[in-house]
C-alpha cells in the first residue's frame, strides 16, 4: 500500500513538473515573439523617423550626425521597450545598432548590425532602403 | 479621450475588418503584460498590452487571435488543452509555441507599416485552416 502511494505521489509530482515545464517553455516562446516584435518595431521606427525628415525637409539627414538629430524619447513610446543609448549610438533590445547611409542625396539605407541574435532567427529584414520618401527595399 | 479598452477595441476592429473569419475572443486591455505583448489566458479570452504604437498593439492582438483560432480548430477552443497538449505535441516539448503564428504576426506588423510595399498576410493556408 505504501509503495502504491509512493508511486502515485511520484507520478503526480512528475505530471505537475511537466505542466510547469510546458508552461515555462510556452511562455518563453510567447516572450520571444514579443522581443522579435520589439526589435522589428525599433528598427522600423528609426527608419520611418529618418524618412519623415526627408518628407518634411526635402533632403535626408547627413550621415555624420543623424543620431544626434533623432529624439529617442518620442520613439521609445512606440515599441514597448526603450532603445539603449551609449556614446550617441542607439541599440535595440538584442543589442544591435544601426548604420545609416545617404544614397545620392535622394535616398537612404538603414542597416541593422551586430545584434546578439543571428538575423536569420529573427524573421525580419535587416536592411531598409528609402528613395524620395518611399520604401523601395 | 479614448480609454485603453476603447483603443484595444478599435484596433481589434481593424483586425476583424482585415480577417472577418478569424476567431474573435474577448480582448482585454492591460497596462503591463510583463514579458509578453499579449497572452491567450483562458478559453475565448486574451490580454493585450495597450501601450505602444497602433501597429505594435494591433499586431499583438492579431497574434493572440491566431492562437485562439488555432485552439478553436485543434482543441475546440480549450486554452488548457491547446497549451499543455496540442502545442508540445505539434511543435515539440522544447519549443511549444507555433512558429507560423510568430511569422504571420511579424508579417502583419510589416504590412501595417509599409502597406504599399507589403500585402496583407494571407491566412487562408494556415496549417490548421481557419473556421
Amino acid at each position: 500500500m505504501k509503495l502504491l502511494m509512493k508511486i502515485m505521489l511520484g507520478l503526480g509530482a512528475l505530471i505537475l513538473l511537466s505542466l510547469f515545464l510546458i508552461q515555462y517553455l510556452n511562455d518563453r516562446g510567447e516572450s520571444r515573439f514579443h522581443k522579435k516584435l520589439v526589435a522589428y518595431c525599433q528598427f522600423t521606427e528609426i527608419a520611418k523617423e529618418l524618412n519623415s525628415f526627408y518628407q518634411a525637409n526635402g533632403y535626408y539627414l547627413s550621415e555624420s550626425d543623424w543620431q544626434l538629430s533623432i529624439d529617442l524619447s518620442l520613439l521609445n513610446e512606440r515599441c514597448y521597450e526603450d532603445y539603449s543609448e551609449y556614446d550617441n549610438t542607439f541599440y535595440d533590445i538584442f543589442g544591435a545598432s544601426y548604420k545609416y547611409e545617404k544614397l545620392n542625396g535622394t535616398g537612404m539605407r538603414l542597416t541593422r548590425v551586430r545584434g546578439r541574435e543571428e538575423p536569420q532567427n529573427l524573421d525580419f529584414e535587416q536592411i531598409m532602403v528609402f528613395k524620395l520618401g518611399k520604401r523601395v527595399e | 479621450m479614448e480609454s485603453p479598452q476603447e483603443r484595444i477595441n478599435r484596433l481589434n476592429g481593424n483586425v476583424s475588418k482585415n480577417y472577418p473569419t478569424l476567431a474573435s475572443p474577448q480582448v482585454v486591455a492591460v497596462k503591463d503584460a510583463g514579458k509578453f505583448s499579449g497572452k491567450f489566458v483562458s478559453d475565448g479570452k486574451v490580454i493585450v498590452e495597450y501601450t505602444g504604437s497602433d501597429a505594435t498593439v494591433e499586431s499583438g492582438i492579431f497574434h493572440e487571435r491566431l492562437h485562439v483560432d488555432e485552439a478553436n480548430y485543434e482543441t475546440g477552443g480549450s486554452q488548457l488543452l491547446y497549451m499543455y497538449i496540442h502545442e508540445p505535441l505539434e511543435h515539440g516539448i522544447l519549443n511549444p509555441h507555433d512558429p507560423d503564428i510568430d511569422d504571420i504576426g511579424i508579417d502583419y506588423y510589416r504590412h501595417l507599416n509599409f502597406p504599399d510595399k507589403y500585402l496583407l498576410p494571407n491566412i487562408d493556408n494556415l496549417p490548421w485552416g481557419t473556421e
